[in-house]
């Protein structure tokens, strides 16, 4: 058992190995021809020296806490609205629909207003960030506030919980795996818009370093910075689910003691 | 008493289903206030009324209708190539029996990889044209459809590939088979992609200023002509709107037929 897991992943780190000698070899023999598309090789050392320049970290830095900040604020906003919704029938039916148009917005769209309202500024930055984290969390919220099962409220009434109590101990422990859900999407949204931000003209962070060097004609240092996005949007997922599987094995136990 | 039986039944009632339209209400409200106390020369906040004026005097210009064209051209053809590519795709490595394991981690790296990140290196390698939106599209849209399929396939696989040999399918009718049997999931992943791909369309155009709405998008702001950057914004939103009600129009016939897939 514990061979075909290790055999398994080792094949695992074969296709991205394969891969990236077939990228070196078709640039080298010249089967792929375009001007600006770089080998694996020379990524590497483009790495290599941005990796030894401060202002790579600088703008490392940058972008993790814009994204981190937005989805926190996401995160505040998102829950408590989705349980004021969530939690009333009345108030669902009144601005549900209101809600459903706002998050349908492509949130592209939505950067040139924000461009216009707050110029190229942090502030750009986290308020649209933000904005594209806040829906999957509040409708999530929602419908995992919406689908607690109602013997669960009925045992709650019966054993004379208060509202808060109901709320704090049977309603969001129930809605807690889809709310994790959306503060996973949440999560990635909050990147991609930050990255969309800094690339369409706020002076800072990876995307704004990707885009210069794009401009000044550098694609190996543009694909580092791709690569590093990859990577932060690989690790900020990889953490997140690691931390939520904690959260809601420790739930878990909880329920059976 | 009788407030806890009610409580109980409406929950039960509507614990999911579509929002009441009265829902649009505080919607309509902010709107009219807007209108109504908003000034005519706020470049932050333009009156609604002057959005419409905006979207009029784009669609008189003249360049309005091809730039939906334009957009729509890009996306429809990426939402076709995506899932033909990712169909076949998430077949081909759904049924190979160390498929999983050899590409996961590449699947798994490219799919978190944002598009927005993407588009700048598409736009030096391939040029600044339609077709470049296009790849790109289709790059950051092909994941729920190929993974879905691929999902698909592997929870279908034991017991389909044994009424297969069973019955003796061979050729194309056992394609048919086993394409009839993703199909649903296939566009449950379609359902994902759709708006993905109509936002990285218009990111695309956006960002390198191929024509289409994210063009027209992006100078209207560089022209900090404020209601033309909010009517543009309805104007997406409508065709966002479009999309969804397509996708599941789309969606709703062939689910029918072939149950809906879980």
């Amino acid at each position: 058992m514990a061979q075909t897991k290790t055999k398994s992943r080792f094949i695992g780190w074969f296709a991205p190995i394969i891969l990236l000698i077939l990228w070196q070899l078709s640039i080298v023999t010249g089967i792929i021809r375009f001007r600006y598309f770089p080998s694996p090789v020379a990524v590497a050392q483009a790495f290599l020296r941005l990796a030894n320049s401060g202002r790579f970290y600088g703008n490392l830095s940058h972008t993790v806490i814009v994204t981190l900040v937005a989805w926190i604020i996401a995160t505040i906003l998102g829950v408590l609205f989705g349980l004021l919704i969530g939690l009333s029938l009345p108030v669902w039916k009144g601005v549900m629909a209101s809600v459903d148009v706002l998050r349908s917005l492509p949130i592209i769209a939505l950067v040139p207003v924000g461009v216009i309202i707050f110029g190229f500024t942090l502030r750009l930055e986290i308020v649209i960030a933000t904005y594209a984290a806040l829906w999957p969390i509040l409708v999530n919220t929602v419908s995992g506030v919406r689908q607690t099962r109602s013997e669960l409220l009925d045992i709650g009434r019966i054993i004379r919980m208060s509202r808060v109590e109901r709320v704090w101990k049977l309603i969001l422990p129930s809605a807690l795996p889809l709310i994790l859900v959306g503060l996973r999407l949440g999560l990635g949204l909050s990147l991609v818009l930050a990255i969309v931000t800094e690339i369409v003209g706020t002076p800072n962070g990876i995307g704004y370093a990707l885009i210069n060097a794009e401009q000044a004609l550098h694609p190996a240092q543009m694909f580092v910075y791709i690569l590093v996005t990859g990577v932060i949007g690989y690790l900020l997922n990889g953490l997140f689910i690691f931390s939520a599987r904690r959260i809601l094995s420790t739930e878990k136990s909880a329920e059976k003691n | 008493m009788r407030k806890v039986a009610r409580m109980t039944i409406s929950r039960r009632d509507d614990g999911k289903g579509v929002a009441p339209l009265r829902g649009l209400v505080p919607l309509v409200i902010l709107l009219a206030i807007w209108q109504l106390f908003g000034s005519t020369h706020s470049v932050f906040f333009p009156r609604p009324s002057l959005w419409w004026d905006a979207v009029v005097k784009i669609e008189r210009s003249g360049t309005l209708w091809p730039s939906l064209v334009a957009t729509s051209e890009t996306f429809i053809e990426a939402i076709i190539v995506a899932t033909l590519i990712g169909a076949v795709l998430g077949i081909a490595i759904g049924s190979v029996k160390w498929g999983d394991s050899a590409f996961n981690p590449v699947l798994d790296f490219l799919r978190n990889l944002p598009a927005a990140a993407v588009v700048p290196a598409a736009a030096i390698i391939l040029g600044t044209n339609s077709k470049m939106a296009l790849v790109i599209v289709v790059f950051s849209c092909i994941w729920p459809i190929l993974l879905n399929t691929r999902a698909e396939i592997r929870r279908v696989s034991v017991v389909l590939s044994n009424v297969i040999t069973n019955v003796g399918l061979r050729g194309f009718r056992k394609q048919s088979v086993i394409v009839g049997s993703v199909l649903p999931s296939v566009l449950l992943g379609v359902r994902v992609a759709a708006p993905l791909a109509l936002i990285v369309t218009i990111l695309a155009e956006f960002i390198t200023n191929i024509s289409g709405l994210g063009s027209l998008l992006v100078s209207a702001q560089q022209n900090f002509d404020s209601p033309e950057v909010y009517g543009l914004l309805v104007v997406a939103g409508l065709l966002a709107l479009f999309v969804n009600i397509v996708v599941s129009l789309v969606e709703a016939p062939i689910v029918r037929r072939h149950g809906p897939s879980v």
